[in-house]
């Protein structure tokens, strides 16, 4: 090869290469601190309104207040096992994401806070519904039954048991049905509370177990309200 | 007959001390059972209160603003009506926040069917 051929190639190689690094720099000097490399912000419905979902832009912000704590007095708040149960996902905030900007906004899901009505008074994550772990305890009380409706489960009637043992052995279509509840159209659901040290979330995903709601279609957010907090995440006050 | 006599009323009063007795358990035993059950509802009642409401609330909202608040009488014969026919619609009914709830009461005084202010108990409940 020529010298100044060579030459030239390099010079060539030299300016793409620096023109890539400098696409590279636009990219890490956005100014927006997004939800995600791709998605800076996104929108849900509460109480009937649209709140922006995104992170403090702040790069000095400091969390500071109750979730801030690192220690709570255990028991009983101490720090929970990462799955609750083996068949229902442990997810965390980009899953939390994906969920409100697909299911949550179709209605085939919802993001449930199941913490006590004091918790949730002070403050939730937007588009959640709040069903206290309390109301998923009793199998057949009322309230758990109207839940269940919610959810989208069809309460079963006179179900033979020959009818019953034959769907128990896969030999009829039993697939997310016990004797009282059809799950088949059940909604999705995303669980969560006040985070990696809370123990309301894991008990009402215990209840829903119970009562036969299908592993598949429960998510538990262990992270919870501290980390949605720790990332700067929107939060709102109920009736505010 | 004064032993007879004095039979008797040992025994009547030992039915009542059994009487008394049950009705004390009776009521005390409960009392402690909850207590016993629901340590950990006391515990979480407790820490909530170190919460301040105004944590990190970044609330962008479009949409409608709070209505105003209607006449107390009114609203609580409401309440009274969804409480008596319609218990399921009143238990998500109470579950919304006050703002929402004086809406709903508001479209239900312009005149709107039970059935539609029942359709909006569980739209606002569930965000839709």
């Amino acid at each position: 090869m020529k010298p100044g051929v060579s030459f030239f190639l390099s010079l060539s190689l030299l300016f793409l290469s620096s023109m890539s690094g400098a696409e590279e720099l636009v990219v890490g000097e956005s100014k927006v601190i997004g939800l995600t490399a791709d998605k800076p912000f996104l929108h849900v419905i509460h109480e009937g309104r649209s709140v922006k979902v995104q992170r403090v832009q702040d790069p000095d912000y400091e969390l500071k207040g109750y979730f801030a704590k690192t220690a709570r007095k255990c028991p009983p708040f101490c720090i929970q096992p990462e799955t609750v149960d083996p068949g229902v996902a442990t997810v965390g905030e980009v899953e939390v994401f994906t969920f409100m900007e697909n299911e949550l906004r179709d209605g085939k899901g919802y993001l449930i806070d199941a913490r006590t009505p004091q918790w949730f008074q002070r403050g939730t994550i937007p588009g959640s519904i709040n069903i206290p772990f309390t109301q998923f305890g009793e199998e057949n009380s009322q309230e758990m039954e109207k839940i269940l409706e919610l959810f989208g489960a069809k309460r079963r009637v006179d179900v033979g048991t020959v009818s019953r043992k034959l769907e128990e052995m896969g030999l009829m279509d039993g697939e997310y049905k016990t004797d009282k509840w059809d799950y088949t159209d059940c909604k999705k659901l995303v669980v969560w509370c006040n985070g990696p040290a809370c123990g309301q979330s894991p008990r009402a995903i215990k209840g829903l177990l119970k009562a036969g709601y299908p592993a598949e279609r429960i998510a538990y957010y262990r992270g919870g309200m501290q980390m949605w907090q720790l990332w700067g995440l929107t939060t709102v006050i109920p009736g505010e | 007959m004064k032993d007879g006599t004095y039979c008797l009323n040992r025994m009547i009063q030992l039915k009542f001390f059994c009487a008394s007795c049950f009705l004390v358990l009776s009521v005390i035993m409960p009392l402690g059972l909850v207590a016993e059950e629901d340590p950990y509802l006391s515990a979480i009642s407790s820490e909530a209160s170190k919460v301040e409401a105004t944590e990190q609330p970044t609330l962008d909202t479009s949409g409608e603003q709070p209505k105003k608040e209607e006449g107390g009488i009114a609203l609580q014969a409401f309440e009274e009506e969804l409480k008596t026919s319609y218990q399921g619609s009143y238990t998500f009914y109470q579950k919304l926040p006050r703002r929402t709830r004086e809406e709903v009461f508001q479209v239900y005084s312009s005149g709107a069917s039970i059935d539609e202010v029942r359709k909006m108990i569980m739209d606002r409940f569930l965000h839709r």
